[in-house]
């Protein structure tokens, strides 16, 4: 007997969605609310747009770069990004693909984009290498500077957009020299930037000595010295902790209701299917089954089977009946079968003459001599002659075969029918 | 970020000298201002280094031919009491390089460079955070042109990641060495390839500015070094952009010259008032940004005579780009939007990328508010040509070429020199 699926409490699912969407919101993700899921498992309208840019940053973090949020897509960009990052993964549902809508740039349903992403988490254990990822960690680098880099990306961009088209050829190459010029001293400054961290890291190593915040070190660490020395500094550190802690917990929570939470995505799949069946025409569907002809199949299936029976039984008669005949050709009735009793037989379109005579055979050329004794001696005669006769007979014949195979190469439309040779010895 | 200065030749011995000084008076004034602790750590950090018996010693070299010279720049410094000079960061000698480019060159400066490098080594050592190295010289001489410029390009080699600013002091147009036009010449066309910018101070005006300041109008090396030194403290001291960031030397290259054509520098302070006159002046920030920019329209270093006539459409001065450093209180609201007028820059360089600022609350010197600009533009393009054209009708006719033959060096050497200097020239122009 098959058991039942257990039947969870609404409760324990919004937990489970909530925890999810709590995770991923800690993790550096698009915020999404448990509601917005519910929405889209009845494909609302309003749920697109959130989903839609979740499932865009869930590829991204699953492609090499395995940075959340870094590039800001716009929303063609989202589209295209999803419909490829999901075609890229082998993802085999036809209805996602067809609600994709690449030219208007936009999704008509909400439920294939939420189902997406259960199996985009799901193959690719994406909660998993999110928990690990150091980009998605609050705690990657401490004193956080992305702000500095991002500054220094949109000073990039908006320098790059200002630039005017050049003029000519000299200016364009004044241009690049100029931005490279740039590059080269950016990249001194670095380098000079990367030796001063470690000689103060070797200095603070050097002078903690002996004290540690951590099991694995004898010293402080840059970050330690840091916080110990400014007060504002240590109550951010304080606060990235706690929430770095949040989202262990939100993840260890996940891992206890994982289970309900797929349970509510089949309950979503069932929904699809539900709806699918009741937006069927029934009308349509019984036409279908009174109106295939059926029985007239089968009856003329039945009737080839039956005909195709008798052609063969008539086919196999034929060619027993051919078989007999040849047999009796070949062999005159009244006489057992001689071996040295050969017929070559030609279906000619043109006589040849050049047949050797030898091959022709005669029964009637060959008489006995004498009384008794001389019979037997007749015998013993004719015994040694037979023996001679016998050699001489299959020597010819097989020069006879050699000669009648190289005469037929050339002529067209003759087949040699070889002797039928019977095995009494 | 620590800065390594290298003090060569007379000139650049005096004007070192000079900018210690500037800088621990700037310091001394500043201590009973509010807020001043961070600063004054960051600038003793930068310039000088905890010696033995906790006495501050300034992150310096100093070469010279002539042993004179460095002692009494090491006296003087040890008089004043506040620092004073690494007793074993020296190197003299005993006969000077006689106004020979050449003997300077392959003479002296094949001689010193290893023990220069050693010196440097040690310096280097010092350092948490390297800024880059400040080499001061004059190039009329023999010594700061010829020396100064073998150790720059022994500098270049040992430390290619290194940043390297030349300060150079140019002889007045009517010098009195007369081949100073060659030590000229052939100085800036070995710098322009080794060094990465060239910080140019032209005796002519600088000898204007120091008569203005100056009480009487005879005016001295030392006053005219003093200019100098001002203007490099107002320039190199520390200072913070609108982002936060602070004025390293290597930012101060990236922005002044990422292009490896353009490397001449020119530096313009104001107020350029009297210490008698400081006291019944005031100043405000459109008025001082004000006339730094028609300074720089009108290519000029001096703020007398200004012609304002001169707009940026019709300025002959195209700049690639300008730096500004802004001191005293009240320098994060001043608008220097008209720096980043575009018709003073060329095409190819992106709107708003040509300009940049920094800023410090705290004074400088006896002046309330201060603006120092370094730019990268036209305005030494002339005197330079000026130089060449000199130096060229004295090659023409071979003069006193023998001076510096008889050192192993090549006519062709000239013509190179010549040919380079050309080519800056000519790159500057079609600016």
């Amino acid at each position: 007997m098959a058991s039942q699926p257990v039947k969870v409490s609404s409760s324990k699912m919004r937990l489970a969605i909530g925890t999810l969407c709590q995770f991923l919101s800690l993790s550096g993700f698009s915020p999404i609310s448990p509601e917005t899921l519910r929405q889209a498992k009845f494909n609302k309208r309003e749920a697109v747009g959130p989903l839609l840019s979740l499932l865009a940053e869930l590829i991204d973090f699953s492609t090499a770069t395995q940075c959340a949020k870094s590039p800001q897509f716009n929303r063609e960009e989202t589209v295209y990004v999803v419909h490829s990052g999901m075609l890229s993964r082998h993802f085999q549902r036809r209805q996602f693909y067809l609600c994709l809508d690449i030219d208007n740039s936009t999704c008509h349903s909400s439920r294939e984009l939420l189902i997406a992403i259960g199996w985009l988490i799901c193959t690719e254990s994406l909660l998993k290498q999110m928990l690990f990822s150091k980009e998605t960690s609050s705690l990657r680098s401490f004193p956080d500077v992305s702000h500095k880099l991002q500054e220094r990306k949109i000073y990039m961009i908006n320098t790059r957009e200002d630039m005017e088209a050049p003029s000519s050829f000299e200016q364009y190459l004044n241009g690049l020299v100029w931005n490279m010029g740039k590059c080269r001293l950016a990249t001194k400054q670095w380098y000079w930037k990367e030796q001063e961290i470690v000689k103060l890291a070797h200095k603070i190593h050097v002078a903690t000595q002996g004290v540690s915040l951590a099991k694995n070190r004898v010293c402080l660490s840059p970050a330690d010295v840091t916080i110990l020395r400014y007060k504002d500094k240590l109550e951010k550190h304080l606060h990235t902790v706690e929430k770095e802690n949040r989202r262990l917990q939100m993840f260890f929570q996940w891992l206890e209701k994982e289970e309900i939470f797929w349970q509510w995505m089949e309950s979503v799949i069932d929904a699809e299917n539900s709806e699918r069946i009741q937006n069927e025409d029934p009308a349509a569907r019984s036409q279908v089954d009174d109106s295939y002809p059926f029985d007239d199949y089968s009856k003329t299936l039945a009737d080839l089977s039956s005909q195709l029976d008798t052609t063969l039984k008539e086919v196999t008669q034929r060619m027993q009946f051919y078989d007999k005949s040849l047999m009796e050709k070949s062999v005159p009735s009244g006489e057992t079968g001689n071996p040295l009793d050969v017929r070559f037989e030609f279906v000619p379109k043109r006589v040849k003459d050049h047949i050797p005579k030898s091959i022709v055979h005669s029964q009637s050329d060959w008489s006995p001599v004498g009384g008794i004794k001389d019979i037997e001696e007749e015998i013993l005669i004719l015994s040694k002659r037979l023996s001679s006769l016998e050699a001489k007979l299959l020597e010819q014949r097989d020069a006879f075969s050699c000669s009648c195979t190289e005469m037929l190469a050339s002529i067209d439309g003759v087949v040699s029918i070889p002797p039928i040779l019977c095995n009494q010895r | 970020m620590s800065v390594i200065s290298l003090q060569l030749g007379q000139c650049g011995n005096q004007i070192g000298q000079l900018f210690f000084d500037t800088l621990m008076s700037d310091l001394q004034q500043r201590e009973k201002e509010r807020n001043s602790k961070e600063y004054q750590s960051r600038c003793l950090d930068r310039f000088f280094v905890s010696g033995e018996d906790h006495k501050l010693e300034a992150r310096a070299i100093s070469v010279d031919t002539e042993g004179k010279v460095v002692s009494n720049v090491f006296d003087q410094a040890k008089k004043t009491g506040r620092w004073c000079y690494p007793s074993d960061q020296q190197l003299s000698g005993r006969r000077g390089a006689g106004n020979n480019w050449a003997d300077g060159f392959y003479n002296h400066g094949a001689k010193c460079e290893q023990e220069v490098l050693d010196l440097v080594q040690r310096e280097l050592e010092k350092c948490d955070h390297f800024g880059g190295f400040c080499s001061l010289m004059s190039i009329g001489g023999g010594t700061g042109s010829g020396l100064g410029t073998r150790v720059t390009r022994a500098l270049k080699e040992a430390y290619p990641k290194s940043f390297l600013i030349n300060v150079l002091v140019w002889p007045h147009s009517a010098g009195e060495v007369i081949v100073q036009n060659y030590n000229a010449v052939l100085s800036m066309a070995h710098l322009s390839e080794s060094s990465d910018a060239l910080l140019i101070f032209q005796n002519d005006d600088i000898r204007k500015i120091a008569q203005t300041l100056g009480s009487s109008p005879k005016v001295t090396f030392d006053d005219m070094n003093r200019v100098v030194s001002e203007q490099l403290v107002a320039s190199l001291q520390p200072a913070v952009s609108h982002d936060g960031s602070d004025n390293l030397l290597g930012r101060y290259l990236e922005h002044l010259v990422p292009h490896p054509d353009y490397k001449l520098l020119t530096s313009r302070f104001l107020p350029q008032v009297s210490e008698a006159a400081v006291s019944f002046s005031t100043f405000n920030w459109p008025a001082l940004t004000k006339r730094t920019f028609q300074m720089l329209l009108t290519q000029s270093v001096i703020d007398e005579g200004l012609n304002w006539h001169i707009k940026p459409s019709n300025s002959r001065n195209k700049t690639l780009s300008n730096l500004m450093v802004i001191r005293g209180k009240g320098c994060q609201s001043v608008d220097t939007g008209i720096f980043s007028s575009p018709e003073i820059y060329p095409s190819w360089i992106p709107r708003g990328a040509g300009f940049a600022s920094f800023t410090q609350s705290l004074p400088l010197l006896r002046y309330e508010k201060s603006t120092s600009l370094l730019s990268n533009c036209q305005t030494p393009i002339r005197a330079l040509d000026t130089m060449v054209s000199k130096a060229w009708g004295m090659f023409a006719m071979r003069a006193y070429t023998h001076w510096y033959t008889r050192y192993g060096m090549q006519e062709e050497e000239f013509i190179d020199c010549f040919a380079k200097l050309e080519q800056t020239i000519g790159n500057y122009n079609s600016v």
